[in-house]
């Protein structure tokens, strides 16, 4: 890449950035890349510039959005510090949370997918229909056909909604198992590394008392 | 803290909320800082059912699983207590819960995580939904799922019901003073005397009886019955006059 052709890309990605900005910022909905190349009719290669620059923007101090990628696209979100700011101003107190049997089931559907509900009762060993009916009517699970054993029971897998919602770009960003797996067969280390939460079955407990103050870099 | 739980004390008051058997069980493994694949089966057992105990004595609901789970504690207990051919190797009967409870807590280490992920990303405010303004006519695209539609044809079918209720027949009662008035000479003519109130309690309907009663005042005035009572406020008694008097003549005398 010479020197007038990256001189080149800085133009047309300047060209770019205000449009982009105008288009993230109307958008409820991340926009995939391909679509705002399309849209704004720019190189795909200009394109990923502005949307650095514009992301490189947004992350500097004094600033009250950012740009995340997330489900395969872009979209603007404002930062975690004006949580509390933006409740008071829309007057919510509590989010909708889900309860520890809700996200039980969820981990279950993301990482077995596509999977039947006769099969999350199996893990669970505990009724999951009305569970199930929640998520779906989150719309963080949907159906993926039926599987084609005795009473052809549905078949269920994660949504964009919820690569949204767990700001993953995609499932292989989904935190791996085997990750957590570390320490499973020795329970002692686990209670040492659960005691310090206290009781971890109350988890939902906490629902909007505390939340951390600043969010880690996640899912970027 | 429940941490802090003796071997062998009974489960703290304080019953955390369970999602299941197998986080009940998880807990108390936790609590008794035992391996999930190495379980003191008789004293987790012990716990798990006084923990159901405990849970009933304050009237909350056990679900059904977890007498499921207990049931099936007591029945590896007891399958451990049997005392083993000697030489042959026999599987672990707690092989299988263990396997299983492995599986749970990775799921449920994994919830704990979207949880975590989940209560972080809570503080990022995305733009709301909104719809674009749009011009007349100009069409939206939706994506729907299956059970969208289901739900939709469910709603407008509810909503064709409420429009449309089924026709509503009302059957209308009708009582005729002609037909009270037969009836009442009947009962008079066979019993000679009759107490009033006693005829009128029998009707089933307040119209019934307001006709059953017009008729009784019209039988009076064509001198066909004659009403008395004893003393004041006593029951009220019909008798038939000598008045000759057919059937026929209410008839042709009293339309509906």
């Amino acid at each position: 890449m010479d020197h007038s052709e990256r001189s080149g890309r800085a133009r047309q990605s300047e060209r770019i950035l205000p449009a982009l900005e105008a288009v993230l910022f109307s958008s409820a909905r991340p926009v995939r890349e391909k679509e705002l190349a399309e849209l704004l009719e720019a190189d795909p290669a200009d394109l990923a510039e502005a949307l650095r620059n514009l992301a490189a923007g947004a992350e500097a101090p004094g600033r009250g959005l950012r740009l995340e990628r997330v489900a395969g696209g872009w979209r603007l979100v404002t930062r975690p510090e004006f949580d509390s700011l933006l409740r008071k101003f829309h007057d919510v107190t509590e989010r909708s949370r889900l309860s520890l049997a809700a996200l039980e089931t969820l981990a279950i559907v993301a990482y077995r997918q596509p999977i039947t509900l006769p099969e999350i009762q199996e893990i669970r060993s505990v009724n999951s229909a009305s569970v199930l009916k929640t998520l779906f009517e989150k719309k963080l699970i949907t159906t993926a056909g039926k599987k084609p054993v005795v009473g052809t029971p549905f078949l269920y897998r994660t949504t964009q909604e919820f690569l949204v919602r767990f700001g993953l770009n995609d499932m292989t960003e989904l935190p791996k198992p085997e990750d957590l797996d570390a320490d499973l067969s020795a329970t002692v280390e686990a209670r040492e590394i659960a005691a310090p939460t206290a009781a971890p079955p109350s988890i939902h407990v906490d629902a909007g008392a505390e939340r951390e103050p600043e969010l880690p870099e996640a899912g970027e | 803290m429940t941490d802090e739980v003796p071997q062998t004390a009974l489960p703290p008051v304080s019953l955390p909320a369970f999602s299941g058997p197998l986080d009940l069980l998880l807990h108390l493994i936790r609590v008794n800082e035992v391996s999930i694949t190495d379980i003191p089966i008789a004293r987790i057992t012990e716990q798990y059912t006084a923990y159901l105990d405990a849970m009933r004595e304050l009237d909350l609901d056990v679900a059904s699983e977890y007498i499921v789970m207990a049931a099936e504690l007591i029945q590896i207990k007891s399958r451990m207590l049997l005392p083993r051919p000697p030489g042959v190797e026999e599987a672990d009967p707690r092989a299988d819960l263990a396997q299983r409870l492995l599986e749970y807590q990775r799921f449920k280490r994994s919830a704990e995580t979207l949880h975590a992920i989940d209560t972080l990303r809570g503080g990022l405010w995305p733009r709301p939904e909104t719809e674009a303004p749009r011009g007349e006519g100009a069409e939206e695209t939706l994506e729907v799922s299956l059970f969208d539609l289901i739900e939709t044809f469910r709603h407008v079918t509810e909503e064709y019901r409420l429009a449309h209720p089924p026709a509503l027949a009302i059957h209308h009662l009708r009582f005729s003073v002609r037909d009270k008035m037969q009836e009442l000479l009947d009962r008079v003519e066979a019993a000679r005397t009759m107490p009033l109130l006693e005829f009128l309690g029998q009707m089933r309907y307040r119209a019934e009886a307001v006709t059953a009663f017009l008729a009784c005042l019209e039988l009076i005035r064509l001198g066909v019955i004659r009403v008395f009572q004893s003393h004041a406020f006593a029951e009220i008694h019909v008798r038939r006059t000598e008045l000759p008097f057919v059937s026929e003549q209410i008839r042709d005398n009293y339309g509906d």
